[in-house]
């Protein structure tokens, strides 16, 4: 059980750094900015 | 009016000729419908050999034992593969503004991947498998299937290096853990020893090869029907709102706890066999955790219609997206509380299970792939729309009633079955013996076929669509052709 416990600790930990790190590395508002790539070309909206 | 509509096609065919590569999102979109009409109907006509046995026409080739992984390949590989790959070159083009890199080798994954199908086709109705589930493919096979995924990753992340924004849009970090994660499943699951073309020996044994499988075969779910259409909900949805994903920074936290918890879940699928114990117990308590980004993805994607539900009213292609997610929604819940010891007692090695699966494969990933490619072949057909919102509409309520009956008919057989099969008197005898199991499932065996045959109703209405909005988009570029020429 040992070895499950400490798997899933390091996991959550990776997970945690991962995220940290992740989130950290986009300055300003450029995550709100790549929300919008999808719409970075012609407005192209289709309505069925 | 035909001049216009004409005018319109000629707008989309000049923002398609920015140099995006759609021959080959074309390709893979009708092979997507292809194959799903030919696996669907497989799946059919295996769920009414269990109602009808004498569908088995007492031919090798026909068992049920040899159609199902066949039925199981056509929809993973063909109908659900051929979607990623439509969808991730369409979306990787579009998000990146760059053109698919490497021409000859884009071609060469589409006819790789349709020669893999059909190895699966014509090899597996002859007997020719390596026994493991959703692996069955023989060894020549998956090796071409592994040199052909090799190239589809070499041209998508060749494109996103190509890219021109500084940041990778989310829906591509998720095709791209599938495509990484997918190769590494499928070259460590295959590694086998050959003896011919179509025979081989796994390099593992006993319950080491039992883990390694049910690694790949829960992967399989978590990044081959899961990942990759999670990266289409995150570019299909917002697009169909016609609005950004509701937060952004919880698609990246939803990306990174997925990828991480996911691999480590695949012991559920041995609780009380020889596995140790300690690694059923991790399976459980990863695949319970995995329920928080499961629904962070599913919450992310349905907030994103916040202030716009009304859409719903009008938009058949939203709501087979949104109702995908609430499938997502709900399969997600269920697997973790399947991969509970105590409950996976119940439902192991019933029909629960087939329910839970196709729960996650008709709810979520075929009505996120309809949405999605509804959406997307217009575009990339050059026309303005489907050529009947009808149809789409009918084929939304056959997926959705069909999906419907196949669930709660598995689980009322599932919890029956189960319960019979626990049942003991009180000298120890078991109560009801298999055969009393069996006549108690048939009824919703019954109703199974009937789900199915609403779903393939569905999938046939799809069909139909897609050749005559593609006729409609050649007959509108005649026009432009003619306009053009006459002016």
């Amino acid at each position: 059980m040992l070895i499950a416990e400490v798997s899933g600790l390091l996991t959550l930990l990776g997970l945690y750094i991962a995220v940290q790190t992740c989130l950290a590395n986009h300055p300003g508002d450029e995550l709100e900015q790549a929300a919008q790539l999808p719409f970075a070309e012609e407005p192209d909206r289709f309505d069925a | 009016m035909r001049r216009v509509t004409a005018m319109k096609g000629l707008k989309m065919q000049n923002s398609a000729a920015q140099g995006y590569n759609y021959k080959v999102v074309r390709q893979f979109t009708i092979m997507t419908v292809v194959w799903g009409v030919i696996g669907m109907s497989v799946g059919l006509l295996v769920a009414s050999q269990l109602v009808w046995p004498a569908l088995n026409l007492d031919l090798p080739w026909t068992s049920f034992g040899r159609l199902r992984p066949l039925h199981t390949s056509l929809v993973i590989f063909g109908f659900a593969g051929s979607a990623q790959f439509a969808a991730s070159y369409y979306v990787v083009q579009r998000t990146c503004q760059a053109a698919l890199i490497a021409p000859r080798l884009t071609a060469f994954t589409f006819w790789g991947w349709q020669a893999v199908i059909v190895t699966m086709l014509v090899t597996l109705p002859q007997g020719l498998t390596t026994t493991k589930e959703y692996a069955e493919l023989e060894f020549t096979g998956a090796v071409l299937m592994a040199i052909v995924w090799v190239a589809y990753a070499i041209v998508f992340f060749g494109t996103l290096m190509r890219r021109k924004s500084r940041h990778i849009y989310v829906g591509n970090w998720f095709f791209g853990a599938f495509i990484l994660v997918i190769a590494v499943l499928h070259i460590v699951n295959h590694a086998a020893i050959p003896v011919s073309w179509f025979k081989s020996y796994p390099v593992y044994a006993g319950a080491t090869d039992a883990m390694v499988q049910w690694w790949y075969g829960h992967n399989a779910v978590g990044f081959f029907l899961t990942t990759g259409f999670l990266g289409m909900m995150y570019y299909f949805v917002p697009k169909q709102v016609n609005r950004p994903v509701y937060s952004y920074r919880l698609s990246i936290v939803h990306f990174w706890a997925l990828i991480s918890l996911y691999i480590w879940a695949g012991p559920h699928h041995l609780h009380y066999t020889a596995l140790p114990d300690w690694a059923q117990s991790l399976g459980m308590v990863m695949s319970l955790i995995l329920l928080a980004p499961s629904w962070g993805g599913m919450i992310n994607g349905m907030m994103t219609l916040s202030g716009s539900w009304h859409q719903l009213r009008t938009d058949p292609i939203l709501r087979f997206l949104v109702v995908a997610l609430a499938f997502y929604g709900m399969s997600t819940f269920e697997g973790p509380m399947m991969a509970i010891k105590t409950v996976n007692a119940l439902s192991h090695y019933t029909d629960w299970t087939i329910g839970h699966v196709h729960a996650g494969a008709l709810g979520w990933v075929a009505l996120i792939t309809f949405g999605s490619l509804y959406h997307l072949i217009p575009k990339v057909f050059g026309t303005e729309k489907m050529y009947s919102t009808g149809l789409i509409n009918l084929h939304f309520w056959l997926a959705t009633i069909g999906t419907v009956l196949y669930i709660v008919s598995m689980w009322v057989n599932g919890i029956t079955q189960g319960l019979m099969w626990r049942a003991v008197n009180v000298d120890g005898t078991p109560t009801y013996s298999f055969v009393e199991a069996l006549e108690a499932s048939h009824p919703g065996y019954v109703v199974r076929v009937i789900g199915g045959a609403f779903f393939l109703t569905g999938m046939l209405c799809m069909a139909w669509n897609t050749w005559r909005t593609v006729r409609q988009a050649k007959a509108e570029q005649t026009a432009t052709t003619y306009l053009a020429t006459a002016s």
